[in-house]
This record gives structure tokens, C-alpha cells and sequence, in this order.
């Protein structure tokens, strides 16, 4: 049940409708029916894996208060590592690990077969297993209470809205939300969630999926393209998986914001950026949040301590390839986090440099040449990100970086150009005169209700004439 | 709840007047179009009083590699690049529907239509290219309503017709204006490229090492149904319907041989001539010079190519367009 499916829209209707006719005690409820009812929509087996996982993390969080010694909490928090991880090690990396141990024991001569695991990949595993880890940990360092009520721990585990791609949401934000279901519906808050989710499907199906349709045509048949088409293919990636993940992000905190629950922001303008320090700030904030609390702070003081300043370099690199893998059992990702990785600690390493030669160029050359420095890496890494293989990667970088650069552009449909382009038209024009100032919410207390209704209207419009009917799937869900 | 409720009307009203101004606008460009295959070439052809004779339907093998003129009758080249048998059924359903099928018709069969490897099927949304007869055409409305449960939702706006068609209906609008009649054929000129281009092509299929057993194929229950449609159409017609599917300069996989035998045997069952060109049946083509790449052949190798054609038409058919 894809959000940009008419079905979602059915049962987002009732599920609203039915949510504001009860009374606020069984509204959580409903919300864990729903929510059930969502994901099983996908495979109805794989609720199996969440109902399993809420189970063990209820149990261990329950347990770890009464647990007085180190040892013991220590144990219980291994209890839940051990089985989050080992899901998602079965059914996402298991595949990887054993071709590249066939690859290493081929390499020294051995011969080595490991069986083929045919399982699918759950939908948003890797994200309920992340929210629930982080439950598990901020309990294990005292830092939140465990929640007593099965029901509504299942319910934050699964939460229809940001179940299969996010935002990765907090216990400390989302439990208390659960627990405070409110009787009053805000109508400013209804209001946002209306425009915020219409924003959302425009930028999946407007820009995401025109752009898809040119990047695919591309990407997927690799060997007969030159570098000035893997350019613009790459450069259509670029901005068909912001449209795709920032789309879905709106549209989830548009669904939430519409039941009257308040998720984080996910996205804030990455485009703007000026280093790529600042842009994983704004790209995917929750899991760059994530990784900060549970990866990064555990890692660096060991790392400091031996290496002093060069050992924030080494964590970063440590918790951005664990990003890159967490993406999937891909070479090209785990390179994507590494780079990142690097980046971000010569960006830390650099920053006094940087601020010496801000002052000798002056504050505006200084920000553009770092936004277009940012915009050039976040490019490459996106080459990386769309490769399915390394040989692919380097045969892209190889094409883009040899005279085939000045070969004609291979556009086999002009019109999936401009629909894009004048998607991205309008995202710019709204992200740069209209976002950059307020948010959904600050839209709807600026602006008069007519005014929001043409908006709106518009917008629907524009989907409806621009919109890629057939709409594929979101590309996070496959993370 | 009171001042959702307003505005969530008001939205629904500007909604309803803003589809119906923009769908009307659209409309009128439509309807103007002469070129193009967003529905203009369409149009022009039904905008015709008196219907061609000869009418040659397909995919962009099609389009370049039958020259009408070369028949002795009026021909038309009313084939569409990148569509198979799904689209050819609506444009055939919609000709029918206004009465314009010609006495002959010449339908091209790609071999990939009718079988498939793995997961890649032949998809009938193809025939979404059609919307704008959504509501005017049953079999297209059908055909349109089965691909998902929410497509009649989509089309209670009138602007879901021009769905990703505006830019090209704006740029065919614009080309409409320097319009002059033509018969639908656009034969590829040669260029210096295309001999590098075809070796680059050959190449690449090799490197693929794409060689998949013949068991591995499925024939497509999509094609099938499409073709049935297309001569349930003709069982009763005094129109004369023939299959033809033409040569390429680099055959494809070994799955295309399922589709042979299929389409042998589904065509001489309803009694359909086939006209089967794939498989290097005309050795003349094999020379590099007539084709633009391994699929598409250049105007020359349309000269070659439609002749012979045309003469397997006469020992099939007795009929002035052929002689």
C-alpha cells in the first residue's frame, strides 16, 4: 500500500474518519489495527518479524530497570542487539556476506559455496529496527522509562505513517504522543498535514517518478550511454531521490500531523547547503541523528583518546560506512558512507583553514565555492549511490571523465525532461521564496484559508496532468 | 472541525472549475494536433473522410521500415514508436469504432510481445498512452480500469486524459502550424555513425553473456489476449488483416523462437497470413549499410525491405494495391 496509491487513500480516509469518531482511549487501538493492517498489505507474513521484535524489546526494556548489575543489563541489551541485528543480518546482508566469502575463498584457491537465502527483503525493516534499538539503548542508559502497556509499545514500534521508510522516530517524541492522545483536533495542524502530504506526492510523482523514468531508461542499460548522458542521468538521480525521500517523508508527516501526532523533520532544504557537514544536517536528519546518539558518541572517545583530533576523522568514517551498510549489502553503498565519512572529518579537520581563507576571500565567494564544492561530492556520491555494482560505477566515472563527455545527450523523450525540470521549477521556487522562511505549519497561520485552498488545488492539478500515473515504489523502502 | 470542513470544500470547488478550464484548454490543443504520437498522427488519420486503403500499424520498426507509397494504393503509417500489440489493439478498437479501418491492414508483431524471461511480461498499461479515449472507447476504458483498482478515481478529472502528454502536445501544436499532409513514414537518412553504432551494439550483447535456455521463457498471456482481440476484430470484417514481423540486423534471444511457433500456430488456426521476416530471411539486409542500428533499418534498407514485402503480399493477397 504505497502512499501515492489511490487504496492508501481509501484507507488513510477512514482511518481519519474513524479516528476523530472515537472516543481518545481507543484511539491507539485503532492506530495498532491500522498499522498492522498497512504493513500486511505488503506480506502479511513479515508481521510476524515486527510482532517478534516488539516482543523482545518490550520484554528487555521491562527488564532492564530491575536488573541491578552491569553485568546483567549488559546481557539484556545484548539479548536485543543480537535479535534486531540477526534479523536484519538474515534477511538483508546474509546474500552479501557469503558471495563475498565465496569471492575471498575463490581468491586464495579454496572453493567455497554457501547456499542462496531466496527470502524477500521485509519492507522498512531496517527502520522499525532502528527505532526500536534506540528504545532498547536510551533504556539501558537510563536516559527513558520503560513503556508498561504492550499495546501502546506496539503501536510506537509501528506506526502506520513512518513505518517502511521513516522518519526514524524517538522513543522520548513519540511515546509521550501516544500516551496524550488529545481530544481537540487542531485545525492548523490538519491543515499543514493536508498541504504538507499534497507537497509530498508532488515531489514523489512530479519530479521522483518523471526523473525515474530518464534515470532507469539510463542506468539500466549502461554499456551503450556516453559521459554527457551518465551527466544529466546522474544529475535527474540527484533530484529524483530527494524528490522520492523527501516526498515520502512530507507525505508521512503530513499523514501523522493529520492524526495529530508531531514527527521530525527529515529533510530541510539539503540544496542549500554550503559543506557536506551541513548537508547530512539536512538530508535524512533522522538517521544522521540517529547515528550521531547510538554510533558516533560511542565510538569517538575511544578513538579521541588515541588519536586526538584525527580520531574524530576515524569515527566518522567508522559510523558513515556503517550508514553506507546500513543501505544494503552493496559495495557501492558502504564506499558512499566512507566517502561521506571522509568528508565530514576533513570538513572537521579543515575548519580553522577554512575559516582563515573565508576571510581572505570574503564571506560570499567563500559560500559559493563551498556549495558548489558540496553539490559536486554529493553528485559523485550519488553515481555511486544509483551503481548497482563497482564496475558500473567505474565505468560511468570512466565515460564521464573521457572525451565520450562531448558526445550528443541521449534523450529518448524530451518530454520526461521538461515535466521534471518544471516539477523542479516549482520545488525550487516554493523551497527558496516560501521554506527557507517558514514551515507547513507557519504557511497555514501566513496565510488566509483561500489562498492555502488554491494552493492546494493547484497542486492536485498539477499532479493529476503531470503526475507518473504508474507510480513505482519508493526507493527507501528497499533499506 | 467546522473550518476544515470549509476549506476542504473550497478546495474541491476551485478543484472542479480549475480541471474543467484546463481540460477544456487541452482539449482544443488536442483536437488541433496533426503530428506527433501523443494522439496527433491519431487524429490526422481519423481526420481522413475517405480512409486509406493500405494501413500499416506497429512499433517504431514499423514506422521506418514500410514506405507507404511504395503500394499502388493510398497507404498510411499510423505505427507508434515504443508500443506493441496492447496500443495496436486500441488504435485498431478506436478505428473501428469510427469506422475507418481500411480494406487492408498490416499489423507488425514484435517476437519480445509474445514471450518473456523471467519477471519482464509485456505490460498492457501501454494502452494509458490512449487515456484521452477513456470514456469514448469501452474497450480502452476496460482495458484501462483492469490495470488497478484506483484507476476510475483517477479519471473524475478530465485533465487525468492528457496525463504526461503536455509537453509533446504543446511542442506537436506548435509543429502543427508548418503542417503539411504526409503518409505517417519518416525514413531514417543515413549517417556516418551508424556503422560504429552498430558495431558498439554488437559488441555490447556479446559482453552481456545473455544466453538464457529456451525453457526459461513463458509465452505472455498479455500478447496473447491483445492478439486475440485484434482478430476477433477481423473474423467478420471485409477488411483484410495480415501479421508481418520484420528483419532486424542483430537477432535476439533464444526465447523468440518460443514466439515463432507460437504465433505460427495461433495465426494458421484463425486462418491469418503471417509474413515472418526475423531470423536474417532476406540476405541482402545483412549488409551494415542499411541499417541505422541492430533493430532499425535506414531509409535505403526501406527501399529494399518494402518491395519485397509488397510482392509476398500479392501471392497472398489479389489486390490492385500490390501489383
Amino acid at each position: 500500500m504505497l502512499f501515492n496509491s489511490t487504496i492508501f487513500l481509501v484507507f488513510f480516509a477512514v482511518v481519519v474518519t474513524l479516528y476523530y469518531i472515537l472516543p481518545t482511549r481507543f484511539r491507539w487501538i485503532l492506530l495498532l489495527i491500522g498499522s498492522y493492517l498497512f504493513y500486511m498489505s505488503w506480506e502479511p507474513a513479515f508481521i510476524l518479524l515486527i510482532l517478534s521484535s516488539t516482543i523482545v524489546d518490550y520484554f528487555v526494556s521491562i527488564k532492564l530497570p530491575e536488573t541491578e548489575t552491569s553485568k546483567g543489563k549488559k546481557r539484556l541489551l545484548f539479548i536485543s542487539l543480537f535479535f534486531n541485528l540477526g534479523l536484519l543480518f538474515i534477511f538483508k546482508y546474509y546474500n552479501f556476506f557469503t558471495e563475498n566469502i565465496e569471492l575471498l575463498a575463490s581468491s586464495i584457491g579454496l572453493n567455497y559455496q554457501a547456499s542462496v537465502s531466496s527470502l524477500l527483503l521485509p519492507v522498512g525493516i531496517s527502520f522499525y529496527t532502528f527505532q526500536t534499538i534506540s528504545y532498547t539503548i536510551d533504556v539501558f542508559r537510563g536516559e527513558l522509562k520503560p513503556e508498561k502497556h504492550f499495546g501502546k509499545f506496539a503501536l510506537y514500534v509501528s506506526f502506520f505513517p513512518q513505518l517502511v521508510a521513516g522518519p526514524i522516530e524517538r522513543a522520548t517524541n513519540l511515546l509521550p504522543q501516544i500516551n496524550g492522545i488529545k481530544k481537540k483536533v487542531f485545525h492548523d495542524d490538519l491543515l499543514a498535514g493536508i498541504l504538507q502530504f499534497v507537497f509530498g506526492l508532488f515531489k514523489k510523482v512530479v519530479i521522483a517518478d518523471s526523473a525515474a523514468l530518464y534515470v532507469n531508461a539510463i542506468y539500466n542499460n549502461h554499456q551503450y550511454h556516453d559521459g554527457s548522458t551518465f551527466v544529466l542521468a546522474s544529475l535527474f538521480f540527484t533530484v529524483q531521490i530527494y524528490g522520492d525521500f523527501s516526498g515520502y517523508s512530507d507525505m508521512a508527516i503530513g499523514a501523522a500531523r493529520m492524526l495529530g501526532f508531531k514527527l521530525m523533520d527529515n529533510f530541510h532544504l539539503p540544496f542549500f547547503s554550503k559543506s557536506t557537514t551541513e548537508l547530512w544536517r539536512r538530508w535524512h536528519i533522522s538517521l544522521g541523528s540517529w547515528a550521531n546518539d547510538y554510533m558516533f558518541k560511542s565510538f569517538s572517545p575511544y578513538w579521541v583518546r588515541r588519536f586526538s583530533k584525527k580520531g574524530v576523522l576515524i569515527s566518522l568514517i567508522i559510523t558513515f560506512t556503517l550508514i553506507g551498510i546500513w543501505h544494503g549489502g552493496r559495495w557501492t553503498y558502504i564506499l558512499f558512507g566512507f566517502m561521506h565519512g571522509f568528508i565530514l572529518g576533513v570538513e572537521f579537520l579543515t575548519k580553522k583553514r577554512r575559516k582563515k581563507i573565508k576571510k581572505k576571500i570574503g564571506s560570499f565567494l567563500f559560500s559559493y565555492s563551498g556549495w558548489f564544492i558540496t553539490m559536486l561530492l554529493w553528485f559523485i556520491s550519488m553515481i555511486l549511490f544509483r551503481s548497482v555494482s563497482m564496475e558500473q560505477f567505474f565505468h560511468i566515472m570512466n565515460k564521464i571523465f573521457s572525451a565520450s563527455i562531448f558526445n550528443s545527450l541521449f534523450i529518448p523523450d524530451l518530454g520526461v525532461i521538461a515535466t521534471t525540470l518544471f516539477g523542479v521549477t516549482i520545488l525550487f521556487i516554493f523551497e527558496y521564496f516560501v521554506f527557507r522562511k517558514r514551515n507547513f505549519l507557519g504557511l497555514v497561520k501566513t496565510y488566509s484559508q483561500p489562498t492555502l485552498a488554491l494552493v492546494t488545488a493547484m497542486f492536485i492539478l498539477v499532479i493529476s496532468i503531470f503526475g507518473v500515473s504508474e507510480g513505482s515504489q519508493f526507493i527507501y523502502f528497499q533499506f | 472541525m467546522e473550518k476544515l470542513i470549509k476549506f476542504l470544500l473550497f478546495s474541491l470547488v476551485l478543484v472542479v472549475l480549475l480541471d474543467f478550464g484546463i481540460s477544456r484548454i487541452l482539449n482544443q490543443i488536442y483536437k488541433q494536433n496533426k503530428v506527433g504520437e501523443s494522439g496527433g498522427v491519431l487524429n490526422y488519420y481519423l481526420g481522413h473522410e475517405v480512409p486509406s486503403d493500405l494501413l500499416i500499424l506497429g512499433s517504431s520498426r514499423a514506422h521506418r521500415h514500410v514506405i507507404p507509397d511504395s503500394f499502388n494504393c493510398k497507404g498510411f503509417n499510423l505505427s507508434h514508436h515504443g508500443f506493441r500489440i496492447p496500443f495496436t489493439a486500441g488504435i485498431l478498437d478506436i478505428l473501428q469504432q469510427e469506422q475507418k479501418i481500411p480494406k487492408i491492414v498490416l499489423v507488425h508483431l514484435e517476437l519480445n510481445s509474445f514471450c518473456y524471461h523471467i519477471e519482464d511480461d509485456l505490460k498492457d498499461s501501454e494502452l494509458r498512452n490512449l487515456n484521452f479515449f477513456y470514456g469514448k472507447n469501452d474497450f480502452i476504458t476496460d482495458q484501462i480500469n483492469k490495470l488497478s483498482y484506483g484507476e476510475k478515481f483517477k479519471y473524475l478529472l478530465s485533465s487525468y486524459k492528457y496525463n504526461g502528454k503536455v509537453p509533446s502536445l504543446i511542442s506537436n501544436f506548435m509543429e502543427t502550424q508548418n503542417f503539411k499532409d504526409h503518409n505517417g513514414f519518416k525514413g531514417l537518412e543515413m549517417n556516418p555513425a551508424d556503422s560504429s553504432r552498430i558495431q558498439k551494439q554488437i559488441d555490447i550483447r556479446k559482453s552481456l553473456k545473455f544466453n538464457p535456455e529456451v525453457s526459461e521463457f513463458k509465452i505472455s498471456d498479455t500478447g496473447k489476449k491483445y492478439l486475440n482481440h485484434v482478430a476477433e476484430m477481423f473474423q467478420n470484417s471485409d477488411s483484410n488483416l495480415i501479421f508481418f514481423s520484420s528483419p532486424r540486423y542483430l537477432e535476439n534471444t533464444t526465447g523468440e523462437e518460443l514466439s515463432r511457433n507460437f504465433l505460427k500456430q495461433f495465426l494458421e488456426e484463425q486462418n491469418i497470413p503471417y509474413l515472418d521476416y526475423t531470423n536474417y530471411k532476406i540476405p541482402e539486409l545483412k549488409r551494415k549499410k542499411y541499417w541505422r542500428d541492430v533493430e532499425h533499418m535506414n531509409i535505403d534498407g526501406a527501399k529494399v525491405f518494402t518491395p519485397i514485402l509488397r510482392n509476398d503480399l500479392q501471392l497472398l493477397l489479389d489486390d490492385s494495391c500490390f501489383n
